[in-house]
């Protein structure tokens, strides 16, 4: 422990990374509690979301000094088992009575104080994992052998997560295999047939989603269908509807689109310069649903109260840490090392473009939350371990 | 990869640059659309005043119990948990209970309200639910117009009910009733969402608002009623109040001053009245020397609160009423009406045979007892009221002889055929008092006139063919029908305000005015410019009569109510010289049936008599002119109703030298 402890005295920790980790923070604290401001006049200060959200920082924190210190060799050794306890919750969270039920889906832990979210860990023990399992000799990259068992790795976690249901998640687990298993050697042509074929089934999915009658409909529930259908702008009525079921449909509409209308219009209302902290009222008056303004929406109440430019800042900030950790990853000191980087800037990335892009329609509506900024114990953890991985990374670059 | 990391999030940064910077506006107006609502504030009216200042119609505070359901929702809570009594429910369900909830503690309040009141009360639940869906940010009314008495038990015990509040708005009155309702007209509900200043918002939520429709209310609406203002309130997303904030405050209307007195004005409407429960007719009381209008009554009139706290079933027939018409204004024949004038006509005649000099006052005349010239008008002849007897111009004019006028009007010399020149005389004399044109003109900076009127019918110089009858043929004229007009018959009709303005040119010696009823229109006083137009007084013509004329038209007319076998003399008042002429006319009027054979239209006779009078006629002050459809005769029906006139204002002058207290001057 000793010589490590040596080194972050000698300023080996990247400092413009942990500020702007430190930026995004105060960022989300300071707009989960505008978010939920008026949680004060009711709730004790122990329940409001500002006040655990804070805790959890800490708590984040405090886990990221042991996931820095800890070279991340020895950490990897423990990555099959990491891996394996959390396909084991998530197994766990999908029976009944043990995992909780919130909006429709299965996904959590009630642990009495908080709930946890098994997937945001499952993401981490699924970098380690796969990381582990890839750090071998070049030559065996292109047996196809290790290819499909690192795919296997990859689609273990997305079906269950997928039976929770959280496509979303469940869908970032894709990248991070893909991107990792690309840096790590594994052949074009391999990669390129299994992007082909997902590419095939995604485009399957999707029109038979949108324009197939509901008799030949497969795979998806009816609000990831609905979400697609708000992606894409399509009626809700299907063409030949009777009058009363296209009323009914548009009602349905309007309240399914109604939180990205909303927060379209939050962070369109913002303009250049904002409202102000806690001015805005889309927040205030609660147009943007209070149910998850303060977590999936949370860059609306950004967007509107600090404007375009206050957004900027915060995608700045997320350029820095994404930035760094590509930086990182190019000169970590081995193999191991570059596709841990790898899998969390591309972690980071998929949960930035995908909850930002949804605010601005680029992407549909899905439960990612956006890392740092979105209320969340499990995700603020999870995001705080993964860039204190990246520090690790980079502190232990030239151990020998 | 970092280069693919950049390129997405510059893809973010043009995104949030579109979003925000360039469409910015467009989401900001449609982050305000959907968060606030628009309130139009309706200003005060302005006051309409008599000549002493006494309000002929002003605004009086009405109190309204509002509730503030906003500030119910802890209660709305509460409740709704105590129904729920932590059952599962479904959504439907849920909504359902909410509903409910609602509605019992809505309803319990108002009970309560009730209760403190002592006024039962039951809330609607339909109105309940359809207010709370559609404008739950406005306060909604429980009660409205509360009695002084409810108002003091409001203060004193209401504090204890939650979420309800007294609100105080002005509300028209006509503290007299029906009295002057043609020339003030009445108010209607406006609901037109666009009248008003221009905000930017669309209105969603009007306060009550009232437009003029008739009468000066209606006329003058552009100045009478002021500007509106907005208040904007800001919403929630469930559409609770959040703030509010006042766009622009309402601009108060202006003031404006009659020439009405209002004692005067309700004299002879009770005078007219006292003539019988179903009297058509009207009075037109004027200041001969100004035009000032002191009083104008048509009845039957109505009373013009109605139109704003609403009509009973019985009072919806009685308004509508065909037989008696309470919509036309009989004074100005507002729609069109206009009357024969009968004999008043002989005013007309009389001037012009005297400025013509045709006759000679002091030559006396024999009367048969009827018309008739054998030799000269082979085809005429016609009986007239007054006895058989020698006449002189006096004596023919108080009696009202139309033997003595006819004569004058077809063969002066008594000789010759001389019907033209008599008709020239007659249409010249007649378009030189202005009949056949209405009295009124636009008014001075621009203002309409303040009464709505017909000019009625008179034919203009050189008429060949008079007017068209029921069947749309053009007839020459024929000595017959000059006969006629030197009578006030046939091709003439007028309406009361004319006939007052040509009694006040006799009156006053020969100057045709134009009526005045708006004398003043106040700016707003609170801001103290002095900006108040006055409508002054207009001499439309001057005549020019001699003064042997005015003096012996003064006479005769005098000698019409004063001597005892004058016709007028049921006008007499002791201590007030009063000169008058009386009228009968004869009208057509249709029966609504055909003749059963030929299918003509048929007609029976109806009577429009008058009274036209001044007084006193040593320094004209009054012109007082009476008109009643369906009388019997001027001298038995609108004489008498004169008289009482002049006996009222001859009282009211008294009281008024006196300095009684109902004439206090402000």
């Amino acid at each position: 422990m000793e010589p490590i402890l040596l080194h972050i005295r000698k300023l080996r920790v990247d400092w413009l990374m942990f500020g702007a980790v430190i930026g995004l923070m105060v960022f989300g604290g300071a707009f989960v509690l505008s978010a939920a401001i008026d949680q004060y006049e009711i709730e004790p200060l122990l329940n409001t979301y500002f006040f655990r959200q804070v805790v959890f920082y800490g708590v984040g924190l405090a886990l990221a000094v042991l996931f820095v210190v800890v070279d991340y060799h020895r950490l990897a050794g423990w990555a099959r088992p990491a891996y394996w306890v959390t396909i084991l919750l998530l197994l766990l969270v999908l029976i009944p009575g043990i995992g909780e039920v919130r909006h429709g889906a299965r996904r959590w832990f009630d642990l009495g104080v908080t709930l946890i979210q098994p997937s945001e860990f499952a993401k981490l023990g699924f970098i380690f994992a796969l990381a582990d399992f890839l750090t071998r000799p070049n030559e065996e990259m292109l047996m196809p052998g290790v290819f499909l068992k690192a795919l296997g790795m990859t689609a273990l976690p997305f079906i269950l997560i997928l039976k929770e249901p959280d496509l979303g998640s469940s869908l970032v687990f894709f990248p991070i295999g893909i991107a990792m298993m690309f840096i790590a050697g594994v052949p074009l042509r391999f990669l390129g047939k299994f992007l082909g074929a997902s590419a095939v089934v995604v485009l399957f999915v999707v029109i038979n989603a949108l324009y197939f009658p509901a008799d030949w409909r497969i795979s998806l529930q009816e609000y990831q269908r609905q979400r697609l259908l708000v992606y894409f702008h399509k009626d809700f009525a299907p063409p030949n509807a009777t009058p009363a079921e296209r009323k009914a449909a548009r009602a349905l509409q309007r309240e399914r689109t109604h939180n990205i209308r909303q927060a379209e219009i939050s962070v369109g209302s913002g303009g250049l310069t904002g409202k102000g902290w806690g001015q805005g009222p889309q927040t205030r008056l609660g147009y943007l649903p209070r149910g998850v303004a303060h977590n999936d929406f949370i860059f609306s109440v950004i967007a509107e109260e600090t404007g375009f430019l206050g957004s900027m800042a915060v995608l700045v900030l997320y350029t820095v840490i994404l930035l760094k950790g590509m930086q990182i990853a190019a000169l970590a000191r081995d193999r191991l090392g570059k596709l841990l980087a790898v899998g969390v800037v591309t972690l980071i990335f998929c949960h930035v473009f995908v909850n930002i892009g949804m605010h601005l329609r680029l992407m549909p509506v899905t439960g990612i939350p956006l890392p740092l900024l979105s209320y969340g114990g499990s995700s603020v953890l999870s995001s705080l371990i993964a860039i204190a991985i990246l520090q690790n990374i980079q502190l232990h670059r030239n151990k020998y | 990869m970092t280069a693919f990391i950049l390129c997405c999030m510059l893809l973010l940064t043009v995104s949030l640059w579109h979003l925000q910077v360039s469409a910015g506006n467009d989401y900001r107006d449609r982050q305000e659309n959907q968060s606030i609502r628009a309130v139009r504030l309706p200003a005060t009216r302005g006051r309409i005043l008599d000549r002493h200042q006494q309000p002929l119609a002003m605004n009086r505070l009405r109190f309204d119990v509002h509730m503030y359901i906003d500030e119910l929702r802890p209660l709305f809570y509460t409740h709704y948990m105590r129904l729920k009594a932590g059952r599962r429910m479904s959504r439907a369900e849920q909504d359902e209970l909410g509903r409910k909830a609602r509605y019992q503690v809505v309803s319990n309040l108002t009970m309560q309200v009730s209760l403190r009141l002592g006024q039962p009360l039951v809330l609607d639940s339909e109105k309940f639910h359809n207010h709370y869906y559609k404008r739950r940010y406005t306060p909604m009314a429980v009660i409205h117009d509360l009695s002084p008495t409810q108002v003091a038990r409001f203060i004193e015990q209401i504090h204890t009910v939650p979420g309800v509040g007294l609100s105080v708005n002005p509300v028209r009155t006509y503290p007299n009733g029906d009295m002057a309702f043609h020339t003030l007209g009445y108010l209607r509900r406006d609901d037109d969402p666009d009248s008003g200043r221009e905000i930017p918002f669309r209105f969603r939520y009007r306060l009550p608002d009232y437009i003029g429709v008739d009468g000066l209310e209606g006329i003058y609406d552009g100045l009478l009623r002021g500007e509106a203002g907005a208040k904007t309130i800001r919403v929630n997303n469930i559409s609770y109040r959040t703030s509010e904030e006042v766009w622009a405050w309402p601009e108060s209307g202006y003031d404006m001053e009659l020439s009405i007195d209002r004692d005067i004005q309700l004299a002879a409407e009770a005078e007219l009245q006292a003539n019988g429960p179903e009297t058509r007719g009207a009075v037109v009381v004027m200041e001969p020397n100004t035009g000032d209008l002191l009083a104008l009554v048509s009845l039957p009139g109505f009373d013009s609160n109605k139109f704003i706290s609403g009509f009973s079933h019985a009072e919806i027939t009685r308004l509508n009423d065909e037989r008696l018409n309470r919509w036309l204004n009989r004074a100005t024949g507002s729609g069109g009406v206009a009357y024969p004038p009968g004999s008043i006509f002989k005013l007309i005649s009389a001037v012009a045979y005297l400025e013509e000099g045709l006759i000679d006052p002091a030559e006396e005349v024999y009367n048969p007892g009827f018309f008739r010239d054998q030799r000269l008008y082979p085809n005429y002849s016609l009986d007239d009221t007054a006895p058989p007897g020698d006449y002189n111009f006096i004596r023919a004019f108080k009696r009202s002889s139309n033997t003595y006028f006819i004569r004058h009007a077809l063969t002066p010399d008594g000789r010759t055929d001389q019907w033209r020149q008599g008709k020239r005389i007659l249409l010249d004399w007649g378009n030189r008092f202005r009949l056949g044109q209405k009295t009124l003109a636009k008014l001075p900076g621009g203002l309409p006139s303040p009464i709505r009127e017909s000019g009625g019918y008179f034919p203009a110089r050189g008429n060949e063919f008079k007017k068209k009858d029921q069947f749309g043929d053009r007839i020459r004229w024929a000595p017959g029908d000059v006969a006629n007009l030197c009578i006030g018959q046939g091709e003439i009709t007028v309406t009361p305000l004319q006939m007052a303005v040509m009694t006040a040119a006799v009156a006053n010696g020969g100057k045709v005015l134009q009526p005045r009823l708006v004398t003043r229109v106040d700016s707003r006083q609170a801001f103290g410019q002095a900006q108040n137009q006055v409508i002054p007084v207009k001499v439309l013509d001057d005549l020019n009569l001699k003064p042997e004329t005015v003096d012996l038209m003064h006479k005769a007319m005098l000698a019409d109510v004063a001597d005892r076998d004058g016709s007028g003399r049921a006008a007499w008042v002791l201590g007030l010289a009063i000169g008058g002429k009386t009228g009968t006319a004869q009208k057509m009027v249709p029966t609504g049936k055909f003749h059963p054979r030929s299918g003509v239209r048929l007609f029976r006779t109806d009577h429009i008599t008058w009274f036209v009078s001044f007084a006193p006629v040593e320094s004209p002050r009054y012109v007082v002119v009476v008109m009643v459809e369906s009388g019997e005769s001027g001298a038995s029906t609108c004489a008498p109703i004169a008289g009482r006139i002049y006996r009222a204002i001859h009282d009211l002058e008294r009281q008024r030298k006196k300095g009684g207290p109902r004439l206090a001057k402000r």
